[in-house]
């Protein structure tokens, strides 16, 4: 029956695409265990507009890491909604920071940081952050 | 299918499969990224397919066409499967053969939509989807013909509703040819064995006639009486199934199907339908409540009622809210306008007779509201699919000479937006003003009678207008955080 080729034709192929594209692609990767990426948001809870984001790095010891260059995105929990993403100045050993983090929208964000060291190391820090609405009605 | 590239494709039988395969391909992306990928929404095919390009794409379908998303439904291949593998002879229980379990299915969608911020989730959207296929692939494969989409999809019946004010329909070219045809293979398919009865026999009865070669329309629409594109999945079966190449995509009016009131081949006339009305002024509401979801004042409403209820369940406030504003209040409204232009217009019919009659007037704005929302969204968030394509790509090993760049802003400039939401809904207003007054006209005749049996019509298209407005001007908020580690 010609009107079923196509089809069942498309079956395996449609099961191989989805083996090969998905099966693997876990959670995202932490990167080096022996460092320590955090961040501190002022004000908090932040509010819609600029908000100063203080970013530290440590190792394991807690020695200050230094020469870091740490790039921090931030998404909303709904996909599509426009990403902020800003590079941290360096602001003393092991202390980053940015100015005015323009947080555009009240809600749920994710902030994701990433630090990446001159000698290729890097370090990833996943940060969930309310971010409550400038007129008032947030509870 | 008169426009030479489109149409010469739109006519090969397979058109179709290639469109349903590819949707397939897309909806297993969204299952497999979904289930095993990152739980971080933006980050996630599942979080971003079917939020911000589905819906977009829905959207624009019907406005600018018709009902799309169902031609291409990537449940429809599995189905087909299904109909194969399994007996697909049972009749579909009478007391469901309505829009009454769709209708709650839906709700029930809106509300886990909700609840569960599955816009967050690309875990539980992943699953959706799964159970998704599942039923379609059950029910299908034990009831006749398209059960599933004419009496249980609850996206399906979004996509008829909604393709009532669609420039698009699919109906007979010439109806001089339906006059004098006698096989009616758009309804009954074409199968080996002619039916006979052009030979002036006896008719033969199906299973008499060997293998089905073209199917004809499974959701008993027949082409002769088919007005609109209530229940029509755009599926081109009766395209291909007729001999005499009579049943085309056409263009049409649109939305006058929405006032006129003849006798539709599968469907009955819509002031018979009292659950098929209900559907249409539940969608229209429902476009409201599902905007409320997503601005700043909905969780002060939603701590109030929490302490109210004395409950810090969500799931269980937004099920009281939802029911609360898209089947208690609606009902009260439109039973009080029924009761209104019943009385001042002097026709002497019930509310639910009246409400049957009026209640399809207000599709096109509360389709104007959905394609605001929908859209709002898919121009907001369209780029957003490029940096995580490239990350998909290089995770499987393609390589880019420059990391995905996700800083990728709207697909409009951002002062755009707005304007644009509000010509949608104001767009729908005109309409649904337009049709409800057309109603009138047909259903008291013309003269200041008609002008008393719309007017609160009007009133209440008007109230949602301005409360669509108030919407959009809000600020928004979007909660939910979902993390799967
Ligand atoms: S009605 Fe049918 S074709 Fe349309 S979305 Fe539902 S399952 Fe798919
Ligand atoms: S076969 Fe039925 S559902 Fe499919 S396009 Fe024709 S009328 Fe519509
Ligand atoms: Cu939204």
């Amino acid at each position: 029956m010609k009107s079923a080729l196509l089809p069942v034709l498309t079956f395996p192929v449609l099961i191989l695409l989805a083996l090969l594209l998905g099966a693997c692609r876990g959670e995202m990767e932490r990167g080096d265990p022996g460092l320590v990426l955090d961040v501190a948001i002022s004000p908090t809870p932040p509010a819609v507009g600029p908000a100063r984001l203080i970013i530290t790095l440590e190792d394991t010891a807690g020695a200050p890491v230094e020469g870091a260059e740490i790039v921090v995105e931030g998404n909303m929990s709904h996909a599509g909604m426009v990403p902020v993403v800003d590079t941290a100045q360096a602001e003393g050993p092991g202390s980053y920071g940015i100015s005015d983090f323009r947080f555009t929208m009240a809600g749920d964000w994710i902030l994701t940081l990433r630090a990446t060291l001159p000698d290729g190391r890097w370090v990833r820090a996943v940060r969930p952050t309310k971010v409550v609405g400038r007129v008032g009605g947030s509870p | 299918m008169r426009s030479p590239l489109l149409g010469s494709f739109l006519r090969w039988r397979h058109s179709r499969s290639v469109l349903q395969a590819l949707f397939l391909s897309l909806a297993i992306l969204v299952m497999v990224d979904g289930f095993w990928g990152p739980q971080l929404s933006p980050k996630n095919m599942a979080g971003v397919l079917p939020w911000v390009h589905w819906r977009g794409f829905v959207a624009l379908a019907l406005l600018l066409a018709g009902n799309l998303f169902c031609m291409a439904c990537p449940f429809m291949l599995p189905r087909k499967l299904a109909k194969k593998l399994l007996p697909a002879d049972r009749h579909w229980p009478k007391a469901l053969r309505t829009k009454w379990l769709a209708l709650f299915l839906l709700f029930l969608f809106l509300w886990a939509y909700e609840a569960y911020h599955l816009w967050a989730s690309p875990l539980l959207t992943a699953w959706l989807a799964l159970s998704y296929f599942v039923a379609a692939f059950v029910i299908d494969g034990f009831f006749r013909g398209a059960t599933f989409c004419k009496h249980v999809c609850p996206i399906g019946q979004f996509h008829f509703v909604n393709s009532l004010a669609s420039p698009l329909e699919i109906a007979v070219r010439e109806p001089g040819v339906c006059a004098t045809c006698r096989t009616r293979d758009c309804i009954v398919g074409r199968y080996e064995e002619p039916r006979g009865l052009d030979q002036g026999t006896e008719a033969l009865r199906p299973h008499e006639r060997g293998k089905l070669l073209q199917a004809g329309c499974e959701l008993w629409l027949y082409q002769e009486t088919k007005t609109g594109n209530m229940d029509c999945t755009f599926c081109m079966e009766c395209i291909h199934a007729c001999p005499h190449d009579n049943v085309g995509i056409l263009t049409r009016a649109p939305a006058r199907e929405l006032w006129e009131d003849p006798q539709r081949a599968g469907v009955g006339r819509f002031s018979r339908r009292p659950d098929l009305a209900a559907l249409a002024l539940f969608l229209t509401f429902a476009a409201f409540l599902n905007a409320f979801g997503m601005v700043t004042p909905v969780y002060a409403v939603e701590a109030w009622m929490g302490r109210v209820m004395g409950t810090t369940s969500e799931p269980l406030v937004i099920g009281v809210l939802f029911l609360a504003g898209m089947i208690l209040l609606p009902a009260l409204l439109v039973g009080c306008v029924a009761r209104c232009s019943a009385s001042l217009s002097r026709s002497g019919r019930t509310i639910i007779q009246e409400a049957t009659r009026y209640g399809y007037a207000l599709v096109p704005l509360g389709f104007g509201m959905w394609v605001a929302h929908y859209l709002f969204h898919f121009l907001v968030g369209g780029l957003a699919i490029v940096p995580l394509t490239q990350e998909y790509l290089a995770f499987l090993g393609f390589s880019f000479p420059r990391a995905p760049s996700w800083a990728v802003g709207p697909l409009v400039p951002e002062s755009w937006l707005l304007p644009l939401e509000l010509i949608f809904l104001e767009l729908g207003l005109l309409v649904s003003l337009v049709v409800a007054y057309r109603i009138a006209v047909r259903e008291v005749g013309p003269g200041p009678r008609a002008v008393r049996a719309f007017a609160p019509w009007g009133l209440l298209a008007l109230f949602l207008s301005v409360a669509g407005v108030w919407l959009l001007l809000q600020p928004m908020e979007m909660r939910g955080t979902f993390m799967g580690s």
